[in-house]
């Protein structure tokens, strides 16, 4: 089992998940390499706070 | 007068509050009309008809001694099936869910109800809102989508059933189905419309939002469901939002807008893919806006923009798969093929990737927060074209995926139609919060277009 596999396995085991990953799969997972590898390499500073911060409000509002 | 159904939402108000239509009257002519239509269209997932005729006749009794409940009083509406509707299953799309019974009114289902709607039911969604597509047929050419995942309420609206709805979108949900149908959908700011008991698919995209037929009639329905709720967090911090259909009556600051507002064409992405015949339309669309006296140029997109539409996608996924994680593990199976897909993909991003993509996400917001100001609203097609043929596919979200993504105000309103006579739409975007100008460059060019107001030929 290489090193990508195991990690999956642990994964699904962890989160308790079924083995079948459905029929779409294999293309959206193909997809989803292009785009984690594209937000790697854009040109965003890593010091960008992320979005979704908390939106806090004083206690009367 | 026409047949009540077939009246604008403001049409049917202004006739419930001067005494000639009746709240009853306009809800049999609503379900005479559901009867004759429905059956080849599937509009709706549940129709509420003995609760419809009930709040009918009470809102009936109330007019007739002059008591008014607000803009919507007596105006039948149809609510998407994620937002939850005391009393009445809320089955998302899904069979997972079906026989839900929320106990309470998401806070846009409230609002309409008590700003005098009547609830005449829910119209369908794709699954959980995603993209495996409901029974739902576009009203212009049963063979084609009506789009998603309001498929419903968009279908609802063209065929004449119904005066107003409720829409989400996360992607291009709202936009999407009210272009390939012909009406006109609005996704607000993000904030500005409660999520609150609107089943989730991605927590920090899911804009609620109003759809009718006119762009006056979009924005009464805003009016009437905007501003902060305490369910929302994300409402809290809003500025108020402004009386727009008073706004848009005013003609005075209409005509000032077209004098004053300047709208931007982006120089690419929007235009990749683009079917001929829409292209054409939306030229013709941004000529128009030209000779209204909109000041029209072109504007230069971001270098990070299409990295954007990446990091939308990563978030999207992964959101939706934290929303459904714990039902899939034990009824995957029950899962359409692709928001299966979109769940498995998302379990699979790196915790630092999702940061990552909401890294870049603060970085675009902030880069088209720069472009609108040398702008002040943006057009583009509203769709890569009209509605695809076929049920198995709700189309492209690609057109509203950035305004989505940035959490801006965008809507779309009718701008032609094809050979074979399928609607296509303008998309215009804009600063967060200025709802308000999108709607009076929309609402400026409907009135000097014929594109509104048509129906289907069923």
């Amino acid at each position: 089992m290489d090193r990508d596999t195991s990690r999956v396995v642990e994964l699904r085991t962890l989160l308790a998940l079924p083995d079948e990953r459905g029929a779409l799969f294999d293309d959206e997972m193909a997809r989803t390499r292009r785009r984690i590898d594209a937000v790697h390499r854009a040109a965003v500073s890593h010091n960008t706070e992320p979005a979704g911060a908390p939106r806090l409000q004083p206690r009367d509002a | 007068m026409r047949e009540p159904c077939a009246l604008s939402l403001g049409d049917a108000a202004d006739a419930v509050a001067r005494g000639r239509l009746s709240p009853v009257d306009l809800l049999d002519s609503t379900l005479e009309r559901i009867a004759r239509i429905e059956p080849r269209v599937h509009a709706w997932a549940r129709l509420c008809r003995d609760d419809a005729r009930r709040d009918a006749q009470r809102l009936t009794e109330l007019a007739a001694r002059g008591d008014l409940r607000g803009p919507l009083h007596g105006i039948p509406v149809g609510v998407k099936d994620i937002f939850y509707t005391a009393g009445i299953e809320t089955a998302c799309g899904s069979r997972i869910m079906a026989g839900f019974v929320p106990a309470s009114d998401a806070t846009t289902v409230a609002r309409l109800r008590r700003a005098g709607a009547v609830m005449l039911g829910k119209t369908h969604t794709t699954e959980f809102a995603s993209f495996d597509p409901s029974p739902a047929r576009n009203p212009w050419d049963l063979a084609h989508t009506p789009g998603g995942s309001s498929s419903g309420s968009a279908a609802a609206l063209a065929a004449r059933m119904c005066q107003g709805a409720l829409g989400s979108q996360t992607s291009g949900s709202i936009v999407r189905p009210a272009a390939f149908c012909g009406v006109v959908g609005l996704k607000p700011t993000f904030g500005r419309v409660s999520r609150h008991g609107v089943h989730p698919l991605a927590w920090t995209l899911d804009h609620p939002g109003p759809m009718a037929r006119t762009v006056r009639d979009v924005a009464v329905l805003l009016e009437v469901v905007a501003g902060p709720d305490p369910g929302d967090p994300a409402t809290l911090s809003c500025p108020a939002p402004p009386r727009y259909a008073a706004a848009l009556d005013d003609r005075d600051a209409q005509r000032e807008s077209v004098r004053s507002l300047r709208v931007g064409i982006p120089d690419r992405y929007f235009f990749d893919g683009l079917d001929p015949e829409a292209h054409d339309a939306y030229r013709r669309a941004v000529d128009r806006l030209r000779e209204l006296g909109f000041a029209v140029r072109d504007v230069r997109l971001p270098d990070p923009f299409e990295v954007g539409m990446d990091a939308h996608e990563l978030i999207h996924n992964v959101e939706a798969a934290a929303v459904h994680v714990d039902r899939y593990r034990t009824r995957a199976a029950e899962y359409g093929d692709k928001l299966r897909a979109i769940i498995e993909t998302g379990l699979e991003v790196p915790a630092p990737t999702y940061v990552r993509a909401q890294q870049v996400r603060t970085h675009l917001i902030k880069e088209m927060r720069a472009l609108l100001e040398d702008v002040d609203v943006l057009a583009t097609p509203a769709a890569p074209g009209p509605a695809p043929e076929g049920l198995t596919s709700t189309g492209s979200p690609v057109m509203n995926r950035p305004f989505s993504f940035l959490g801006f105000p965008s809507l779309t309103v009718p701008c032609g139609r094809t050979r074979g006579g399928l609607p296509v739409g303008l998309q215009l975007a804009g600063r967060p919060f200025e709802e308000l100008a999108l709607l009076r460059v929309a609402a400026a060019y409907e009135a000097a277009t014929p594109w509104t107001g048509d129906e289907p030929p069923l």
